[in-house]
């Protein structure tokens, strides 16, 4: 695995990470550690989730009933906390991905087919 | 369940140390070193602490926290600055103290609830009426007359219990007879108000039967204990009231002084009013507003409900009187329920609350002074807690929090002012007994409280905001001049010194209005003689005597008060002048032939032929009436004033023309000057004085000998008393004067004086120390360019007048704007000022004069300073 520098990676716009942090845990329930991990394989390795803020936006997202957390064992029998989509959880998700997608498109269409040369 | 504090705080450790080590595993499996490994993780987690920080900052009770360790730090600083911190709850305990007595005096009156068990549903009812409304009064129009509580109490539907009573005074006999508060109640009353009879018995329903009643009376424990010696043996003894024996059936419980303003000594049934009154008068058949009617209402029926459901009783009665409709009102028991008071009330305490809102402004404007000074002397340290990282929001609330710990300590301290203020005040007023509940309750507290955030909010947000508004570098260096804080500051300074000196300029100027109404009552011609009149009042009549006796006791009496040395002259009215208001309808004949009478609403006294002489009061037109005529048959002569005239028949000879009153007819034989009987200040609405007994209103509105004293009349009443002593022992004996009477009259307006010149004084010493502080310090400021003015050859006078012309502006903005403030606030006092012009030339030059010499003194002394600045001192120091 190649490890790009950290010049090339790109930082997160506000609010993306609680977007990807729901995103992940559709896929089943996952600890701490493995959802800024996957994040950055799925990402190839483009988003660095900065594990500092990682933390607190759980602790939000588990707040606002989005997550459900509890204690369980790694599977290289660690102890730690695990998290899972709540109903209302999948169902913000959809809402801001799809909101995230409308976003991206109107960005492109402003940029213009050929926005790379610009 | 949210776990809570500590334990979520353990929890957020263990996830972040399991992470760390899922983290370093992750490393290891990668092919790291494991010390190494621990490491990385360690770095790619970033600051745990501040991570841990921004968990502990997302809780909810997290400012609960904040607040106490504020609050601690505060508490060190005002350790750290004991003479601000003590000036600064003075400020407050003195602002908020007297803006909560003034509350609390109201608050008790008009919004407490009734000293009764389960006061919620305590309700009491007054008539309103509109339209043609000609009915006797004894006391206020609003109180019901018997039938039309008897109506009530029978037909309604709302009130469980509905109860009526009035209070009057009756002489105790004995020894030596003495003046007691008697209510005359339904039977019902004490049931009606859940009162326990602590010794004894209550009333029960035959005690109130219509024919005599039964002579039977409740005492107050209050009366009981001081005037039968708490004497459980009391039962069944007679008690004296106006001659007549009442059987002492009861004692009433402990703290209960009846539901009048004034505690009450006994109770009697209401039936025996007509015997109270020996027989004189009988309200129980006439049609006459006496009766304050309290009920308790059904549970969960509202006031505006029971208000429906008695006004369409009412509203039954007002068939027997065309024109008349009547509207019920329905309100919570307090003592200061009849809408009489209401209504002047309200004005009352409009100006009441005015001044302590005042009041508190102004504390609010000097505490806002010293804090912006303290805020300048802060900047250090302000800055230093900037620089190490602390938020400008959380410094704000710092501040804030600062303000708020000192205002609710001076509102704390302020209650004991609350508490003692009011009693300071009514030890003041004439009357004893008031039974005014004045301790804090919920009510009174949760007032204190409001009026300290409020108060807080005012003085600590501005000089928060300011405090913490620092450029870093130049509060570190400790550098006032140049930088945006401290001009904006002394803006501000400048804006609350204006604010106090327009607050002391109101005050002054209300408390100089004040002083000139009192000084007016002692100079104001009423239009008669004031100087040397004493009024000698007995009660033959309360004690029982018949007619004949009565008069034999005034025909005794009069030869030898006339034959005192030093008595000039002497004369009959019903009463002295100023002492409470009589008024009667009288139907004037039409100044047209064949025309209908008018009705005449008109105030009146009985008197003598020659009280007109004798009280130096002019008969413009026609003559007095005489003795003979007076007690000649026929039409009785009255002299009417020239305003009753002008209202009957205008553009037509008065003299005699005639008028009725009930069955009796009446020819004007003089016309008297229009004079002040009634109210002093204010011209008498049309006036009437009847010949002594000729009114046929009853011998119930009494006699006053009234003479003419050459000399002081201190001496006088000594002989006096031996002489009615000498005639009759039985009689109590009432003298006063018209000066002691017109006293009691200006005692509204002494209090308002006194009230605004100790507030005005206090308020003024503030804001000429603002004022002071603040031009001091615009001079320091501009030390430097003071002396380069000097250095370039400007005279100390143009720099003496520069900082004078400073001072001025913020001195003369405040008392431009209190002034014309006072302007309008003396409009509303009108009633206090005895027909002195709210404008008062006098008054307003004083307060001006005053305010100049103080202002000048405050700006002169830096301007002075200013003027010996060495510019070779300044211009070095920088």
């Amino acid at each position: 695995m190649t490890t790009r520098k950290s010049g090339e990676r790109d930082t997160l716009l506000q609010g993306t990470l609680d977007l990807l942090v729901l995103r992940t845990l559709r896929a089943g329930r996952r600890h701490g550690q493995g959802i800024a991990r996957a994040i950055q394989q799925t990402s190839d390795d483009a988003i660095l989730v900065d594990h500092g803020s990682l933390y607190p936006a759980l602790q939000r997202l588990e707040r606002r009933g989005w997550i459900a957390a509890e204690w369980g064992t790694s599977d290289n029998n660690r102890k730690a906390r695990f998290y899972e989509l709540t109903a209302a959880g999948s169902r913000q998700l959809a809402r801001e991905a799809g909101r995230w997608r409308r976003l991206v498109q109107a960005v492109a269409r402003v940029l213009g087919p050929d926005g790379a040369r610009g | 369940m949210e776990p809570t504090g500590k334990r979520r705080d353990e929890e957020f450790s263990r996830e972040i140390e399991a992470h760390l080590e899922l983290e370093a595993a992750r490393l290891e499996s990668e092919g790291l070193p494991a010390s190494e490994a621990r490491a990385a993780a360690r770095r790619a987690f970033g600051n745990v602490t501040s991570v841990r920080e921004r968990f502990y900052e997302a809780r909810r009770w997290r400012w609960l926290e904040r607040l106490r360790l504020d609050a601690a730090y505060a508490v060190r600083g005002f350790r750290a600055s004991p003479v601000f911190t003590v000036t600064a709850l003075l400020t407050l305990a003195f602002g908020i103290g007297f803006n909560t007595a003034l509350f609390s005096l109201l608050y008790s009156l008009g919004v407490r609830s009734l000293p009764v068990p389960e006061p919620e549903r305590v309700a009491t009812v007054f008539q309103v009426f509109s339209g043609r409304v000609d009915r006797a009064v004894n006391g206020s129009v609003y109180m019901l007359a018997w039938n039309e509580y008897l109506a009530q109490r029978d037909q309604n539907r709302t009130f469980e219990s509905l109860a009526a009573h009035a209070q009057t005074d009756a002489t105790l006999g004995g020894e030596r007879a003495q003046p007691a508060r008697v209510t005359l109640a339904t039977c019902n009353y004490f049931s009606t108000l859940r009162i326990r009879i602590a010794l004894g018995r209550g009333f029960v329903a035959d005690d109130c039967a219509r024919s005599g009643g039964a002579a039977v009376a409740v005492l107050s424990d209050a009366f009981w204990r001081s005037h039968f010696g708490a004497d459980s043996g009391v039962i069944g003894k007679v008690a004296l009231l106006n001659q007549l024996p009442f059987d002492i059936i009861g004692v009433a419980e402990p703290g209960f002084g009846g539901t009048e303003v004034l505690a009450n000594d006994l109770w009697i049934p209401v039936t025996m009013q007509p015997a109270l009154a020996r027989g004189r008068y009988d309200q129980l058949v006439q049609e006459m507003s006496w009766l304050n009617v309290t009920g308790r209402l059904r549970p969960g029926i509202t006031e505006s409900k029971a208000a429906a459901d008695l006004t369409i009783i009412a509203r039954q009665l007002d068939s027997q009187h065309p024109g008349r409709e009547t509207r019920v009102l329905v309100q919570h028991a307090t003592f200061g329920n009849n809408p009489e008071i209401r209504q002047r009330g309200g004005i009352i305490a409009l100006g009441v609350l005015g001044l302590g809102g005042l009041v508190v402004l102004i504390a609010c404007a000097n505490l806002m002074n010293l804090l912006l000074a303290r805020a300048m002397s802060r900047r250090r340290e302000l800055g230093i807690r900037l620089a190490l990282g602390a938020g400008r929001g959380r410094l704000i609330g710092q501040l804030l929090t600062e303000s708020l710990l000192l205002s609710v300590a001076g509102g704390l301290a302020g209650l004991i002012i609350a508490e003692r203020f009011p009693r300071f005040i009514i030890g003041l007023l004439p009357m004893t007994g008031l039974q005014l509940d004045l301790h804090p309750d919920l009510g009174i507290l949760g007032f204190a409280l409001l009026t300290s955030v409020l108060a807080a909010l005012a003085f600590g947000l501005a000089p928060a905001f300011r405090a913490t508004d620092l450029s870093l570098t130049s509060a570190l260096r400790n550098e006032g001049v140049g930088s945006h804080g401290p001009r904006g500051t002394s803006r501000l300074r400048g804006v609350v010194v204006a604010v106090q000196m327009g607050g002391s300029t109101l005050l002054l100027v209300l408390a100089a209005l004040f002083v000139r109404g009192m000084q007016r009552v002692a100079t104001l011609d009423p239009g008669f003689a004031t100087r040397g009149v004493i009024g000698v009042s007995l009660n033959p009549g309360e004690l029982g005597y018949d007619s004949a006796r009565v008069q034999a006791v005034y025909d005794a009496l009069t030869p030898r008060l006339a034959a005192l040395p030093s008595v000039e002259s002497w004369t009959l009215a019903s009463k002295l002048p100023f002492l409470g208001r009589s008024s009667t309808p009288v139907l004037a004949e039409s100044p047209r032939a064949g025309g209908e009478p008018t009705s005449i609403q008109s105030d009146f006294l009985e008197v003598s032929s020659n009280y007109f002489s004798t009280m130096s009061l002019p008969i413009v037109r026609g003559r007095a009436f005489t003795a003979v005529e007076a007690a000649a048959p026929g039409d009785r002569p009255v002299v009417v004033s020239e305003t009753f005239a002008r209202r009957a028949w205008p553009d037509l000879d008065p003299l005699g023309r005639h008028f009725r009153l009930g069955k009796a007819a009446f020819v004007v034989t003089g016309i008297a000057r229009d004079v002040h009987n009634v109210s002093l200040g204010d011209p008498d609405a049309p006036f009437i004085y009847f010949p002594r007994a000729a009114s046929g209103l009853g011998d119930d509105l009494g006699t006053t000998i009234i003479l003419r004293i050459g000399g002081p009349t201190s001496g006088v009443t000594e002989g006096i008393s031996a002489l009615v002593r000498q005639v009759d022992p039985a009689l109590a004996l009432r003298l006063e004067t018209i000066e002691e009477r017109l006293a009691l009259v200006a005692l509204p307006t002494r209090l308002a004086g006194m009230l605004s010149g100790l507030f005005g004084v206090l308020a003024l010493g503030m804001a000429v120390i603002g004022v002071y502080g603040v031009v001091s310090y615009g001079v320091s400021l501009r030390r430097r360019e003071i002396g380069i003015r000097l250095a370039l050859g400007a005279t100390t006078r143009s720099v003496t007048g520069l900082v004078v012309r400073q001072g001025i502006t913020v001195a003369g903005l405040g008392v431009g704007v209190g002034l014309i403030v006072a302007a309008g606030a003396s409009q509303l006092m009108r009633s206090l000022l005895f027909g002195l012009s709210p404008l008062d030339p006098a008054a307003l030059a004083i307060v001006i004069v005053l305010l100049a010499a103080v202002a000048s003194i405050a700006v002169l002394a830096p301007a002075r300073r200013a003027a010996r600045i060495d510019p070779a001192v300044t211009l070095r120091e920088e």
